[in-house]
């Protein structure tokens, strides 16, 4: 038989390690893993991804599909988001809202450029962002709106444009050079809303419209711009692009649209569409790009890549039987086994997920909603709640081997008679309750030691009113609770055993959450209600901060959250779709598309 | 090209939409069993083979509309007690 050498002219390698970057069917033998191994067939396309904290469109956007910028955009925000290949946290507010504005640079050294809004109108305004606040810097040297701007934070080119002060229409070009702007020779044709790829010096613009959709390319050399191959396609509107002069990508081209085509320098050609509408983006390469749009939130673009990315997704679970669940009770476990106990009116339902299907568990001693607690798949704990009216301060751990509850007396009533406050405790023997109404909002803090709860060091701020919360008895993590004074429950708060201090905010204000899936530092949230209606906002929180995540397919408040953060189960729910749909979570995975080569 | 396509279709539980449907296709869910998606091969291939019958955007929002006009006569009905803890059903506006 022919040697692998004879057919292919090559010897294997033996490597201590995967090669970075191998070539299609590349293979070689691993002297680690003692592994033959190959290179798969690299991979082209589009991905959807996470969601944007606020829909937009007509953003200023910059960056790379791992660290990229977004700000401004429609409804005239001010507000910025950072994306971090994952998901989106909230960054500084821009010192004046506006949309369609110019824009480039980096994550951390973004620039924004012009744009407009009713209270400034057309602007010359230019502001400079530093990865945590924008400042003002040299304005344009005429007001400018739906230009495109190309560079870096210190090197710069905006050309093209609409405004008052230009005429409409207009085919400026402007350097910009980190403190102040230079008129430099014009477009060959006036028009707004084009795309652009490049370097201040070295730079392409395609698209845009005067009125109408053109497909006009335009390439500059740092002196002149000169005329270039017509894109495939028109596109009117705000066109979207990445790359380089000689290398871009051209995407959502037509203003909203899930179009790509990819420049060489010489020609345009068609690529893959991307699943949803793109309205601005970014990348740094062609091979490589970011975009979003509302409400198909963000999409990244990867060719030729080595690896394979799953973007994290929501899909169906097994439905609630019957008429379903609204929550409002207690959820433990995980995705293939939960527990969910409990709910409106005053519930005696307990019901166990198996991953794919639902079973009926022993029945409640006694009806309760509102209630809080924690637990695992083996046995859950639901403390206080709503058995009637007022608060109750009942204790019931329910023990899935034996299939029966038991009502724990006095020691184990609590402390404080509350509902809808947060649980934390990975063993239904060991936990915390805290915040929740009484029915005014409190901030008490109770411990459980499997026996008996002793009242411990209060949260900051009193809060309830659905608090999610997940982590354990000595790692915990409390969110979304409202107080007060403060009706959109972005606060989140720690446990590290003994008190509470105060962690990152959640990026979205969502109250009557009631759960939470994972760990304080690995969290994962979902759900709630976010004025006017049921939410269907995904966030994950890494220690530090919150950041988005992928919708759910159907709103739903005060739902029953269990699992982690890479495998969650939503089960049933208030003000969405309806209370028996279930959802189940996986987070984003990562794979170097290298495989084992293995005898058959 | 419209971005979205509406239609009815029953939950049918684990499988009726996937990750990978998630993936390829913007999905929305709202009360009456409609649906928004994407508009694109993927989706309308999704609603075919989920048996779900197409509908035109008004014809869809007033399915949502009755369902939600029934639930806030139904919440107005409720006690302060239970309003204190439960918010009224909200209007529903489809993209």
């Amino acid at each position: 038989m022919a040697g692998y050498n004879e057919l292919h002219g090559l010897r294997v390698k033996y490597l201590s390690e995967d090669p970075s970057n191998g070539e299609d069917g590349q293979v070689w033998y691993n002297s680690t893993s003692g592994n033959l191994r190959v290179q798969g067939i690299r991979s082209t396309g589009w991905i959807t991804t996470a969601t944007m904290i606020t829909n937009r469109n007509s953003s200023g956007f910059c960056g790379t599909v791992s660290a990229a910028l977004q700000f401004g955009g429609t409804g005239f925000t001010a507000l910025t988001e950072e994306y971090n290949g994952i998901g989106w946290s909230a960054g500084g507010n821009l010192g004046a809202g506006r949309y369609g504005l110019g824009s480039t640079g980096t994550q951390t050294a973004g620039l924004a450029i012009g744009g407009y809004s009713p209270s400034i109108s057309y602007t010359n305004s230019t502001e400079k962002y530093d990865g945590s606040s924008w400042t003002s810097t040299g304005n344009l040297g005429t007001p400018n709106w739906q230009h495109n701007g190309v560079g870096t934070q210190t090197a710069t080119i905006a050309y093209g444009g609409y405004s008052d002060a230009a005429g409409g229409f207009n085919a400026l070009s402007e350097t910009f050079n980190g403190s102040s702007w230079t008129s430099t020779p014009s477009l060959n044709t006036g028009r707004m809303g084009l795309a652009g790829a490049g370097t201040s010096t070295a730079a392409l613009g395609w698209c845009g419209q005067n009125p109408g959709a053109t497909q006009l390319t335009e390439a500059w050399d740092g002196s002149s711009w000169t005329t270039a191959p017509n894109t495939n396609e028109p596109g009117g509107g705000t066109n979207t692009g990445a790359g380089t002069q000689t290398a871009a990508l051209a995407f959502g081209l037509g203003g909203g649209t899930v179009h790509t085509e990819l420049y060489d320098g010489t020609s345009w050609t068609n690529a893959t569409d991307s699943p949803g509408a793109i309205a601005q983006g970014e990348g740094g390469s062609q091979t490589s790009a970011v975009g979003t749009s509302n409400p198909f939130g963000t999409q990244e673009y990867a060719a030729d890549t080595t690896t394979t990315i799953t973007a994290a997704a929501w899909a169906s679970g097994g439905s609630i039987p019957g008429s379903g669940r609204q929550g409002y009770g207690v959820g433990t476990g995980t995705q293939t086994a939960s527990i969910i106990a409990g709910g409106p009116p005053t519930s005696t339902q307990n019901q166990f997920y198996d991953g794919a299907s639902w079973t009926s568990l022993a029945s409640i001693p006694s009806g309760v909603t509102n209630s809080q607690g924690f637990g695992d798949s083996e046995e859950l704990l639901m403390a206080g709640g709503n058995t009637g009216s007022p608060y109750s301060a009942l204790t019931y751990v329910y023990s899935r081997p034996g299939n029966s509850w038991t009502a724990v007396s006095s020691p184990g009533n609590i402390n404080t008679a509350r509902g809808l406050g947060a649980g934390c405790g990975a063993l239904s023997t060991a936990g915390i309750i805290a915040g929740g109404d009484t029915p005014s909002y409190t901030t008490a803090t109770e411990n459980w030691n499997g026996s008996a709860w002793t009242t411990v060091n209060a949260l900051p701020t009193a809060t309830g009113n659905g608090v999610g919360s997940c982590g354990t008895q000595t790692a915990g993590l409390a969110f979304s609770g409202q107080n007060p004074g403060d009706s959109t429950a972005e606060e989140t708060y720690e446990w590290d055993g003994t008190n509470w201090t105060s962690g990152g905010n959640r990026s979205i204000g969502v109250r009557a959450v009631r759960g939470g899936a994972g760990t304080q530092t690995a969290a994962l949230t979902f759900g709630g209600w976010l004025d006017p209606g049921g939410s269907v906002s995904t966030e994950g929180y890494d220690g530090t901060s919150w950041s988005t995540r992928p919708n759910m397919a159907g709103s739903a408040a005060n739902n029953f959250q269990t699992g982690t953060q890479t495998a969650a189960l939503r089960a049933g729910g208030t003000d969405g779709p309806g209370y028996t749909a279930v959802e189940e979570f996986t987070g984003e995975t990562i794979s170097n598309n290298v495989n084992n080569l293995v005898v058959s | 090209m419209a971005h979205f396509i509406y239609g009815v279709a029953q939950n049918t539980g684990k499988g009726f939409f996937t990750a990978e449907d998630r993936r390829a296709f913007f999905l929305r869910g709202y009360l009456a069993d409609v649906w928004c998606i994407g508009n694109n091969v993927e989706g309308a291939r999704w609603l075919a083979e989920k048996n779900g019958v197409e509908k035109t955007k008004a014809e869809a929002q007033a399915l949502i509309t009755a369902e939600v006009e029934a639930a806030q006569a139904a919440w107005d009905a409720e006690s302060d007690e239970y309003k204190a803890t439960h918010q009224r059903p909200s209007d529903v506006t489809l993209p």
